[in-house]
C-alpha cells in the first residue's frame, strides 16, 4: 500500500549585506512534525531594525505554538477554525516572545503553512512568496504584490494586530504535492510568472532527496545566487509529499 | 454543556516603578495574550472568564473585552499590599474550588511588605497564586531558583495558564 507523508525542510543563509556590516543573518526558518500535521514558517526581519532577527525568530515559534495550542484537540481542523482568530493569537504569542524588545526593534514578516488532516493552510505578511504546486495544473501563490504599484510599504508584524494586511488561503492537501516558501532575497529575483516552474523544478530535484545531499547543495546555490550585486539574506523552505511503501 | 464560571484573576502591578523602562508594555502584551487565548473556542485553559485589576495605592477593575483595545494602564504611587489581600479577602468565594489569581508585577516591595503578602498566601485557601515577575532581563534560571512551582518567565505565560490544578480550598 502506497502511503502519502508530508515532509519538512529549509535552508537559510546571512547575505552578503550583512555579513560586510558584522549583522546576524535577519532571515529565520522553522519546521515541526506532530501526529496532527506538519508546521512551517518563513520570516524575514525587517532590515533597518536593530533586534530584527530576534523577531523573525520569534514569530516562526510564534506560528508553532499558535498551531500547538489549536491543533492539540483532535476536534480542531483547518477547515473549522476562525483564521482571524489564529491570527491574533499568534501576533499576542509574538509580542511575549519578543521580551525584552519593543515590536519596533524586532519587526518581521510572516510566512507559514501548516497541513492538518487533508487541508493545508498558507499564511503571509509581508514580502516574501508562498507556491503551492502539484503533479498537474494546479498552483495557487500567494505573495505580497502591491495593489498600488507605486507602494514600497511592506507590512510586517507591529504592536498592533491588522488582519486586512495578512493574506492566506485553506487548500485541498490531497490536489497538491508541494508548497514553498521563500523569502524575498530570493522571490524578488524570480522573473515574473516563473514562480511555479521554480517551485515544481526544486521539488523535482530535491523531493526525494536526502537530507544532508539537498541541505548542501541548496545551501551552496544560495550562496553563490547569481543575481549580481545581491544582498539579501536568503531562506527557502518546503513542506513536500513524498510516497512510502507501507 | 457546563455553564460553571472559572475567573482567572489577574493582577496588574501599575505602581510607579512599572514605569521604567517597558515594564508596562511587557505588562500589556501578557494581558492581550490571555485576552486573545481566552477568546479561542477550544483554548485548554482550565478558567473562562478574566478579571483584570490594577494594583498600586488603589485596587481597581478594569474591563477588559475582545471587541475593543486593552485600555492604557497608567503608572503611579506605591503598590499597596494590605489594600490587594483586603480586596481579594472580601471577594464571596465558592469554598469548593480555590479561584486562580494570577500576579503580574516588578515586586519592588521593601522586605516588610513583601512579607505580609507572603504570609497572606501561605495561608490562603481560597487562591492559587502563581507569579509572573516583570524585571527587565530576568532569566528563566533566575525565576526557577525562586519557586518553580509558582513563578513564570513572561515568555512563559502559556505554562503559567496552563495546566493549573487548584485544590479543594
Amino acid at each position: 500500500m502506497i502511503k502519502n507523508q508530508w515532509i519538512a525542510w529549509g535552508v537559510t543563509t546571512i547575505g552578503p549585506l550583512h555579513i560586510k556590516s558584522g549583522l546576524p543573518n535577519q532571515d529565520a526558518m522553522l519546521s515541526k512534525k506532530y501526529k496532527w500535521g506538519e508546521i512551517i514558517a518563513v520570516s524575514d526581519g525587517v532590515g533597518s531594525r536593530a533586534r530584527s532577527d530576534i523577531g523573525s525568530k520569534a514569530i516562526c515559534w510564534s506560528v508553532v505554538q499558535a498551531s500547538k495550542i489549536l491543533f492539540k484537540s483532535k476536534k480542531i481542523k483547518i477547515e473549522n477554525i476562525q483564521i482571524e482568530e489564529f491570527l491574533r493569537l499568534l501576533h499576542s504569542i509574538w509580542l511575549v516572545k519578543i521580551y525584552p524588545y519593543s515590536p519596533k526593534e524586532c519587526s518581521a514578516t510572516c510566512l507559514f503553512t501548516i497541513r492538518n488532516g487533508d487541508k493545508l493552510l498558507l499564511g503571509q505578511l509581508g514580502d516574501g512568496l508562498i507556491v503551492a504546486t502539484s503533479t498537474n495544473s494546479h498552483a495557487e501563490i500567494l505573495n505580497d504584490e502591491k495593489e498600488d504599484s507605486f507602494s514600497n510599504v511592506t507590512y510586517s508584524a507591529g504592536s498592533n494586530f491588522y488582519f486586512e494586511q495578512w493574506k492566506y488561503t485553506i487548500l485541498d492537501a490531497n490536489e497538491y504535492n508541494s508548497v514553498l516558501l521563500c523569502t524575498d532575497g530570493i522571490s524578488d529575483d524570480l522573473i515574473s510568472g516563473s514562480e511555479c516552474d521554480f517551485a515544481k523544478g526544486l521539488y523535482e530535484s530535491y523531493g526525494n532527496c536526502k537530507p544532508r545531499k539537498r541541505y548542501y547543495e541548496i545551501l551552496h546555490w544560495l550562496k553563490n545566487w547569481p543575481t549580481p550585486k545581491h544582498t539579501d539574506d536568503k531562506t527557502i523552505a518546503c513542506l513536500n509529499k513524498v510516497s512510502n511503501n507501507g | 454543556m457546563s455553564t460553571e464560571v472559572n475567573t482567572l484573576w489577574v493582577v496588574a502591578d501599575s505602581s510607579g516603578s512599572m514605569g521604567e523602562a517597558s515594564k508596562l508594555y511587557i505588562l500589556r502584551n501578557l494581558i492581550n495574550y490571555i485576552r486573545e487565548r481566552l477568546h479561542l473556542s477550544n483554548n485548554n485553559l482550565p478558567f473562562n472568564k478574566i478579571c483584570v485589576i490594577t494594583w498600586n495605592e488603589k485596587v481597581k477593575h478594569v474591563k477588559i473585552d475582545f471587541q475593543n483595545k486593552l485600555p492604557a494602564f497608567k503608572v503611579s504611587g506605591k503598590a499597596d499590599v494590605e489594600k490587594l489581600t483586603q480586596y481579594f479577602d472580601k471577594i464571596p468565594q465558592n469554598n469548593k474550588v480555590k479561584s486562580r489569581l494570577l500576579i503580574l508585577s516588578d515586586w519592588q516591595l521593601e522586605k516588610e511588605r513583601k512579607n505580609i503578602f507572603i504570609n497572606w498566601a501561605k495561608k490562603q485557601n481560597n487562591y492559587s497564586i502563581r507569579v509572573i515577575p516583570i524585571e527587565i532581563g530576568i532569566s528563566a534560571s533566575k525565576i526557577i531558583k525562586m519557586s518553580s512551582k509558582n513563578y513564570f518567565h513572561p515568555q512563559d505565560i502559556s505554562k503559567a495558564l496552563s495546566p493549573w490544578e487548584v485544590n479543594t480550598g
